[in-house]
């Protein structure tokens, strides 16, 4: 028996310790994927708490089957969705196959360190946003999407897609705008 | 959908990403909502302890009682457990119908005794010194009968005693106490005869006179009260069935626990914790008519109708923000070299707050036809048992309203795709006690626990709803 598995089982029993430690070992990870959602840093620690109580509540109902931090991270996206509206997404053109195809320069990229990313995807609309975490870094596809946020799953690839345009034009025009000011060093 | 470069080197920059957190702060911020948690589990775990302690417990009182029903006394308008009624005569006495001991109460005038052992010698033996038979003209008694009756099937009050008649007879008898054994001794003082009780002994003392004086009649004194001091009695006999119908109504109130579950791979998560942060039970009340039978052994068996409805608050209040932007606006101007003025055209933030507020009283409506089997122990007007019961749904009616997953209100009153018409079985278990308060009228308390294995939800939604309750029922029942 692991570590990990004595500290889940001592969870479960209710102890203490061991939940401060789970605190401990899984809560950065977790304000990660919260400060992904949130709109800003204090919604961030609301979500973090919200996540980290309905963890400890359904922590019985985890038998062992598939790994702790995939299902600590599921009960944290989740969790954070609640604070979301998800009326924005009503009405929503679907844009698939309108949007065109963008060339990937793969030296735009490479510069921008994770802080960088972040703020980037901080500054989509939160709707783009949210369908671009859950798609992209979060591995759920457009049918689990459109379910957990009550929308249809053209709309999940078309707002996925707006994102990503959104982005890449992000990426490009900071990419030219740094190049302007080396140059002009 | 293909994850190219773009997505694959987002999720890697991303998806191992670590913020730091003040984990003291964030402990102390979430410490008293997981104890609160903790408690609740452990509570639950010790109220279910409690629960299957106390069932066996009565189911053990249930058998031990059983087992030992001389424990038990019975008043003279309840049924006893012989299956024969009892009557108080003129005396007060009770006699009990059945009891063998009529073989003492028989007219019997005049017993004559076998004289071929009158002149025996002293024996240590007592059954030697008790002739094998003592014949009367109406009755055939063995001494087998003599030993036992007067201490096992004997009443209380009906003492068979043996009336000697002749005057001269002067008994001498000594009983001597040894080792907890009575012992006894002729007039010279030799070991007559050892016996284990009082009746053995009377019944020696007797033989013993019988021996010294050949002619001896021996007069029932029941018989000879019967026919001489008070006049004959005629007692009524009559032979009680080994069942009792009974019909009754009940009532009750139960406090609910509910609990929703996801059926599939967590995929609504989002949902399940809206429903619970939304909804919450409050109580059931139940009304039920039952007619039941029960054996003279103490098991019973019922069937009724049950109408019960679970009532459950929906409530709703949140703010929500709304954050949006309009494309293709004028968010300013800029001049040129040659001074002309430009629109700059871009987004502009449209953000609206609003309240969702909702509050409404959910009822869940059954009709129901439970089945019983149990047990019950009569103590006096008292009575504890315990049953099990089969409950079978017929009708499941909804009304209400509920949120989905997109915070939208739906309506479940009447038909709809999330509840079902009709419910599989349940199982109910209680324990029970009744007091009796006319010869026909009993008054029950029951504490009960009921289990619907099977959730209320339709297949095809993603939730399972499930209940179980326990609660405390009160009914009336007339006994036939």
């Amino acid at each position: 028996m692991n570590v990990e598995q004595t500290l889940i089982e001592n969870c479960q029993k209710g102890d203490k310790k061991s939940q401060y430690l789970l605190v401990k070992q899984y809560s950065s990870r977790m304000m990660s994927i919260c400060s992904r959602y949130a709109r800003d840093k204090a919604m961030a620690k609301d979500m973090l708490q919200e996540s980290l109580i309905l963890v400890f509540r359904h922590i019985h109902k985890f038998e062992g089957k598939g790994s702790f931090e995939g299902w600590i991270r599921k009960i944290t996206v989740r969790a954070s969705l609640q604070w979301v509206d998800k009326k924005w997404y009503r009405n929503e053109q679907h844009l698939v196959g309108m949007l065109p195809e963008q060339k990937i320069d793969k030296e735009n990229y490479i510069h921008h360190d994770t802080e960088h990313i972040l703020k980037m995807i901080a500054s989509l609309p939160e709707k783009y946003k949210i369908v671009f975490n859950l798609f992209v870094v979060d591995d759920y596809s457009h049918a689990e999407i459109a379910e957990m946020l009550g929308i249809k799953e053209a709309t999940s690839r078309s707002n996925l897609l707006r994102a990503r345009k959104m982005l890449q034009d992000k990426y490009t025009k900071f990419s030219g705008s740094d190049n302007i000011k080396i140059n002009a060093l | 959908m293909k994850k190219d470069f773009f997505y694959n080197w987002h999720k890697d920059k991303l998806q191992n990403h670590d913020v730091d957190v003040d984990v003291d702060a964030l402990w102390a911020a979430i410490e008293p909502e997981v104890d609160g948690i903790n408690d609740r589990r452990k509570k639950r775990k010790g109220f279910y302890l409690f629960l299957f302690g106390l069932f066996f417990f009565v189911l053990g009182a249930g058998f031990m009682g059983l087992l030992m029903p001389s424990l038990t006394s019975d008043p003279a308008h309840i049924t006893n457990t012989n299956n024969t009624e009892t009557f108080a005569n003129k005396e007060g006495t009770q006699i009990d119908i059945n009891n063998n001991a009529n073989l003492y109460t028989t007219q019997t005038t005049k017993t004559s005794v076998d004289n071929a052992s009158t002149n025996a010698t002293p024996k240590t033996n007592s059954s030697t010194l008790i002739p094998s038979e003592i014949s009367s003209s109406s009755k055939k008694v063995s001494h087998d009968d003599i030993r036992r009756k007067p201490s096992q099937d004997r009443p209380q009050n009906i003492t068979p005693k043996v009336h000697l008649r002749p005057e001269r007879f002067i008994s001498e008898t000594k009983r001597v106490k040894h080792n907890s054994q009575n012992t006894l001794l002729n007039p010279t003082g030799s070991n007559l005869a050892s016996a284990n009780n009082e009746s053995e002994i009377a019944v020696s003392e007797r033989l013993t006179a019988m021996e010294t004086i050949p002619l001896l009649s021996l007069q029932n004194v029941s018989s000879s009260l019967a026919s001489e001091d008070l006049p004959s009695q005629e007692i009524e006999l009559k032979k009680k069935s080994d069942f009792q119908l009974s019909i009754g109504l009940y009532s009750g109130l139960a406090f609910v626990n509910r609990s929703l579950s996801i059926k599939n791979d967590d995929d609504a998560d989002a949902l399940l914790q809206l429903r619970e942060s939304s909804e919450k039970s409050l109580e059931l009340i139940n009304q039920g008519i039952k007619i039941g039978v029960q054996h003279k052994s103490g098991f019973f068996g019922s069937v009724g109708f049950q109408y019960a409805r679970i009532a459950e608050r929906f409530q709703f209040d949140e703010d929500v923000l709304k954050s949006d932007s309009i494309p293709n606006q004028i968010i300013g101007f800029s001049n040129n070299l040659l001074g002309q003025r430009n629109p700059i055209i871009g987004a502009v933030p449209n953000n609206t707050e609003f309240e969702l507020e909702y509050d409404f009283f959910n009822n869940y409506h059954l009709l129901e036809i439970p089945l019983t089997l149990g047990y019950t122990k009569r103590l006096s007007l008292w009575s504890v048992g315990v049953r099990g019961s089969y409950v079978q749904n017929i009708s499941l009616r909804t009304k209400g309203r509920i949120l989905n997953s997109s915070y939208e209100v739906v309506n479940i009153t009447g038909e709809n795709d999330i509840f079902k018409n009709k419910l599989s079985a349940s199982f109910e278990g209680a324990v029970l006690t009744s007091y009796r308060l006319a010869p026909r009228i009993e008054l029950g308390l029951e504490v009960y626990y009921r289990h619907i294995p099977d959730s209320i939800t339709r297949s095809q939604y993603v939730l399972d709803q499930n209940y179980d309750w326990i609660g405390l029922n009160t009914s009336l029942s007339y006994l036939f």
